[in-house]
């Protein structure tokens, strides 16, 4: 049952609950503390407060926090686990043991511990109680003996013998020790280490604690100190303090540790005077004994020899200086025998690579025996001040050689301004050397001016001068214009030499050739020949104005703008000049540029020509800055645009008449786009015909707007066929216009959504043969689709009534023919059966009436029957025999008529035709030939032939009455006209004519003049045989 | 010229019928007439006639264009019959049509191509080269 904190403190106190033999061991054994020991956990080792205490420690020790975990050394844990094997091999539960425990000063203390082994409900062992007891206090026995052992032999001695045990403190003065101070040794009790610090001089403690520590931390095998002590008398006493550490603890700190102090009071002052007179001396004194040892030292010497920080006292001079030489060495021999040796100057390199000089003198001391005791150096570092002079020369030959050959001239004067330094520089470009003379004279004997190279300076103008007297130089850049040596422009610095005291004991000055960068800079500017030769001679008219706006320079070309002599444009200002509506920006222009708001500007501008007319010219006005930035002139190119502006203007006029021309076409729709379709163009046609505006359209839309996208597509799927290619977009016009199909009928949409037909016309625009855009020329032909559509009816209608005329001619040629042949049957049958009635009048018009109608019938069935039946049946007819025959046929009725026919129509010529119809054609034209001949004349009539394309011509020409076309020309070839009195014109002829002719395909034209003749043309098709 | 025993008219038109019957009669050309007034009546009487041995029309005027069956139908339907007799058939008809004309001439058995009117004395000069 656990009802308490896990800690060891409470599983103890459960143990002692459950077992109070438990209670009892500890009150008995547990003097000095106790410990618990988990066997499971080697870290488990817990220790109660009251060991703690035992140990030094408080709970607040800052070690508290180790003596849970390990105060007990390892060595004896080792051994606790091996006896607690033991027991439990020998089935006992306890045991004794001694153990070491750390105490608070770091040192071992040995304790005894009762242990008893706890156990668990099944008897395995878990825990270790120890019960402690401390062991009886160690003492240094084993010293003392010793102490004692060597007592008497340092009884016997002058030297006070000391032991103290540095851990605990404890100390052990001998009687000799206080003898030596004038006391005994019970005069000083209480004996304790503060007893030393007490008599000891303060000035001399810290050096024997630190000497001390030295030794304590094992750096030196014995301690050695020399002190003073306060002797019983009051007096100061030297005394030498020796000891050494004779016992250490197991850690290895030092325990005990044993001297001795003896007097060395008169030994010490005597050594002291030397010292500190030598230590004073003003210059750098050191004394070695014989072996070279310093025993005084002068501050000067360590000064000199940089060696302040070291304690040069009791150490070999071939120590503190290992660089010296066995050349000095032997001095030093020669010295130590007595000799006397001495150096003016003296040279030599310092291991660390300094140089000192030294100006020395070595010589052997005496002693009280009057033997050579050691060696006394006298030595005067001279380094510094053969090093400033060697600094000195150096620079003075750096100078020199920098002032011989640097191309600056360096002038120097004191304060009188006497020059006192004037290099070959100098002297080269003045041509003269220096002259000692007064300041006054200096501009016109060395030739001294302003920048301008005119003016001579002034006496307080003079640099060096001014540099002298005000400390700074105003004329930075002079003139140098020697009487027998070129000019040279020099820039000038300087200062003021002065002297500690600020004093101003003279000045220098450093002057600069800058001829060749001024030279420079000016053909930069000018770029003299260059720009001279381009401003002068330049194409353009070039003119450089300076910043009060007068000519500065002009050229040739810009005169001849202007139609000016040089002396003209000199007496006018440049505004005027100008036109006088542009003259205030022109002068607003100009002086932005010099005040420099703008760097340059380009304007179309007009100029005022000699003859009065204004030329218009192409102006860019730019500014020319000097080196400093400042505006120097304004140069204005000037180009004719003259010719440029009749061009534009003509351009202009044409583009505008071009622009008319489209704008005026306002039926016809004319759009132009770039190459990618844009719309570039857009005329009045196409505003009136698609609805949008030009605003709308113009660089904004693509024709695909009013264009029907199922036809376009159409279109491409059309062109995708033809090229196996897939057009899109605008690119389908294109290549409509590559593969030449300009033209085409397209349907278009309004901007109100209706649409109409065009027949539109693309083309490329080319410019040097490079398309350049696409143009589209469209007409509205939805009134042409209307006519279509009417003809379209129309021929329907014609055809409808060429099917009844049909049915007409074969009422014609049957019915009506059929009555008609009936009456005249019965006519001749009642005049057969009753004769003698032929006379009757009645009979006879009866006769009469059906003869006409038979005739009429049988002409109505002529012309119909060939529009209907023959154009098939075509043949190929040999035209001379038709004529032969039709001639033979005439020629009696000819005779008669006294009508020349004149047949020369060729014998190879075949027409195609109907054999009837040619011959009734030929016999009818001749046979109307002689009947309308002239009485008047010798008639003929000529049949000639010639061949057109397809068709052989025949012209019957005669020389008979004519024909008034003017009247008849509509009517000629008309049913039932004629056009003379004739007894024998029945004015059907022509009419069937002309139809036989049109029925084999052919055609017939007429020249006629009255009382002259006709001339009839009969087409017929040609037959090449 | 020999008179004609019997002659056939095959015309529905009577007016042409009484014309010719009358013509034939005055011209003494023939007084014996067997008329149809279509091409299918005429052979549906002649057929029988033909079969039969009874007596045959020497002379038959047909026309083209009529009802039922017209002159060329009947033509072809007419000359398959086996006939011993040679009956002369003359064409008569009011059309100018050149084809009918060409068509006639295609027609062994036609003799002659009339164009309506026909009047006693044409039709008897005619017929002398038959008869």
């Amino acid at each position: 049952m656990r009802l308490l904190k896990n800690t060891p403190q409470n599983e103890l106190y459960e143990y002692i609950c459950n077992d109070i033999a438990l209670f009892h061991f500890i009150q008995e054994k547990a003097i000095d503390g106790l410990f618990l020991y988990d066997i499971e956990d080697p870290n488990g080792f817990w220790v109660d407060q009251k060991l703690c205490k035992t140990l030094g420690y408080n709970s607040k020790h800052p070690n508290s926090a180790l003596i849970d975990k390990r105060p007990v050394f390892h060595e004896d844990l080792e051994n606790l686990k091996f006896k607690l094997g033991e027991c439990q091999e020998q089935n006992t539960d306890e045991f004794e043991s001694e153990l070491n425990f750390k105490n608070s000063s770091g040192s071992r203390m040995a304790i005894e511990a009762h242990c008893k082994i706890l156990k668990d409900e099944e008897g395995a062992p878990i825990k270790l109680l120890g019960a402690l007891k401390v062991i009886e206090k160690t003492k240094p026995i084993k010293l003392e003996q010793q102490v004692e052992r060597y007592k008497h032999i340092i009884e016997g001695t002058n030297i006070g013998l000391w032991e103290w045990n540095i851990q605990t403190g404890e100390t052990i003065f001998h009687p000799q020790w206080a003898h030596v101070l004038g006391y005994t040794l019970d005069e000083l009790k209480p004996i304790s280490a503060d007893l030393w610090k007490k008599l000891s001089h303060p000035d001399d403690s810290k050096e024997c604690d630190r000497l001390l520590k030295e030794h304590l931390e094992g750096k030196t095998d014995f301690y050695e100190c020399e002190c003073r002590m306060k002797h019983k008398n009051g007096d100061w006493i030297w005394i030498e303090d020796k000891g050494k550490v004779v016992t250490w603890t197991e850690e290895g700190k030092p325990e005990w540790m044993t001297g001795f102090h003896e007097e060395i009071n008169e030994m010490k002052e005597r050594l002291l005077l030397k010292r500190s007179f030598i230590k004073h001396a003003p210059s750098a004194i050191a004394m070695f004994d014989k072996q070279l040892n310093y025993i005084a030292v002068s501050n000067r010497w360590l000064e000199d020899y940089n060696i302040e920080h070291l304690d040069v006292i009791g150490k070999n001079h071939y120590e503190v200086f290992p660089e010296i030489g066995e050349e000095w060495k032997a001095i030093h021999q020669r010295c130590l025998k007595g000799e006397i040796i001495k150096r003016e100057d003296d040279h030599f390199v310092r291991e660390d690579g300094s140089e000192i000089w030294i100006n020395w003198e070595v010589r052997p001391w005496y002693n009280d025996e009057n033997e050579v005791g050691g060696i006394i150096m006298h030595t005067a570092n001279i380094s510094h001040i053969k090093r400033l002079e060697n600094t000195a020369r150096e620079k003075q030959n750096f100078l020199e050689t920098i002032l011989k050959n640097i191309n600056v001239g360096v002038v120097s004067c004191d304060s009188e301004g006497k020059l006192t330094l004037f290099n070959k520089a100098t002297r080269e470009w003045h041509g003269l050397p220096a002259m000692d003379i007064s300041p006054s004279q200096f501009s016109d004997y060395y030739g001294l001016y302003k920048s301008d190279g005119e003016t001579p300076l002034e006496v307080n103008e003079i640099p060096l001068i001014e540099m002298l007297k005000y400390g700074k130089i105003k004329n930075e850049e002079i003139v140098i214009r020697p009487k027998n040596a070129p000019s040279k422009s020099v820039k000038v610095s300087g200062s003021q030499l002065k002297d500690d005291e600020n004093n101003v004991k003279g000045a220098v000055i450093a002057m600069h050739d800058i001829t060749e960068l001024k030279r420079k800079e000016e053909k930069l500017r000018y770029s003299e020949t260059v720009f001279r030769h381009t401003f002068d001679y330049a194409g353009t008219g070039m003119v450089m104005l300076d910043m009060q706006g007068n000519w500065a320079r002009y050229n040739d070309r810009f005169l001849e703008i202007l139609g000016l002599t040089a002396e003209e444009l000199e007496k006018l200002h440049f505004t005027e000049i100008s036109h006088p509506e542009e003259r205030e920006d022109n002068l607003r222009l100009f002086m932005e540029i010099v005040e420099g708001k703008i760097k340059y500007y380009n304007e179309e501008k007009r100029l005022l020509h000699k003859n009065g007319n204004y030329v218009p010219v192409y102006i860019s006005v730019s500014i020319l800055n000097d080196e400093k930035q400042q505006p120097l002139y304004s140069v204005t190119q000037v180009i004719d645009i003259s010719k440029q502006k009749k061009a534009e203007n003509n351009l202009r006029n044409t583009i505008a008449r071009f622009e008319a021309i489209l704008g005026a076409s306002t039926g016809t729709l004319i759009v132009g786009t770039d190459t990618e379709g844009l719309i570039t163009f857009y005329n009045t046609g196409a505003e009136n015909l698609l609805g949008y505006t030009k605003e709308e359209m113009v660089g904004k839309q693509n024709p695909s707007l009013f264009h029907v996208k199922e036809e376009v597509m159409e279109v491409a799927t059309e062109l995708a066929e033809n090229s196996g290619q897939i057009f899109q977009g605008f690119d389908i016009f294109k290549e409509l216009v590559k593969s030449d199909q300009f033209s085409r009928e397209w349907t278009l949409i309004k901007k109100d959504g209706s649409k109409f037909p065009v027949q539109l016309t693309i083309t490329a625009i080319r410019d040097n043969g490079k398309i350049v855009g696409y143009l589209g020329v469209g007409t509205d032909i939805s009134e042409l689709k209307r006519v279509e559509k009417e003809i379209k009816s129309i021929l329907k209608i014609t055809q409808s009534q060429n099917e009844r005329l049909k049915n007409f001619a074969h009422i014609v040629s049957h019915n009506l023919r059929s009555h008609a042949g009936n009456i005249e049957m019965l006519l001749n049958l009642f005049l057969e059966e009753n004769q003698g009635l032929e006379g009757d009048e009645m009979m006879i018009h009866l006769n009469k009436a059906s003869a006409n109608l038979k005739e009429t019938i049988s002409h109505l069935s002529e012309v119909v029957l060939m529009n209907i039946s023959v154009k098939e049946s075509l043949t190929s007819l040999k035209l001379r025999k038709y004529v032969d025959n039709a001639v033979e046929n005439l020629t009696a009725l000819a005779e008669k008529k006294d009508v020349q026919i004149i047949n020369k129509v060729p014998k190879e010529t075949n027409v195609l035709g109907i054999p009837a119809y040619l011959d009734s054609i030929i016999l009818n034209f001749i046979s109307n030939a002689i009947k309308y001949r002239s009485p008047n004349k010798q008639s003929f009539v000529k049949i000639t032939t010639s061949t057109i394309d397809k068709y052989v011509i025949i012209e019957i020409e005669d020389n008979g009455l004519g024909i008034d076309l003017k009247k008849h020309r509509r009517k000629l070839f008309g049913m039932y006209k004629t056009f003379h009195s004739n007894e024998d014109a029945r004015g059907i002829g022509l009419f069937i004519t002309k139809n036989q002719i049109e029925a084999m395909g052919g055609k017939i034209e007429v020249e006629s003049e009255l009382n002259k003749g006709t001339t009839f043309k009969i087409y017929l098709k040609y037959e090449k045989n | 010229m020999k008179k004609i025993d019997l002659a056939c008219i095959i015309d529905d038109d009577p007016v042409f019928v009484f014309g010719a019957k009358k013509i034939m009669e005055l011209g003494n050309i023939c007084n014996s007439f067997m008329v149809f007034p279509n091409g299918a009546e005429a052979l549906n009487s002649l057929k029988p006639i033909i079969s039969s041995k009874q007596k045959l029309p020497d002379f038959i005027l047909l026309d083209i264009n009529m009802p039922v069956m017209n002159g060329w139908d009947f033509l072809d339907e007419f000359i398959k019959i086996p006939c011993e007799k040679n009956i002369t058939i003359y064409i008569v008809t009011s059309s100018l049509d050149p084809f009918d004309m060409e068509k006639a001439k295609s027609y062994s058995n036609v003799n002659n191509y009339l164009i309506k009117p026909i009047n006693s004395n044409n039709l008897r000069e005619k017929l002398m080269n038959e008869f």
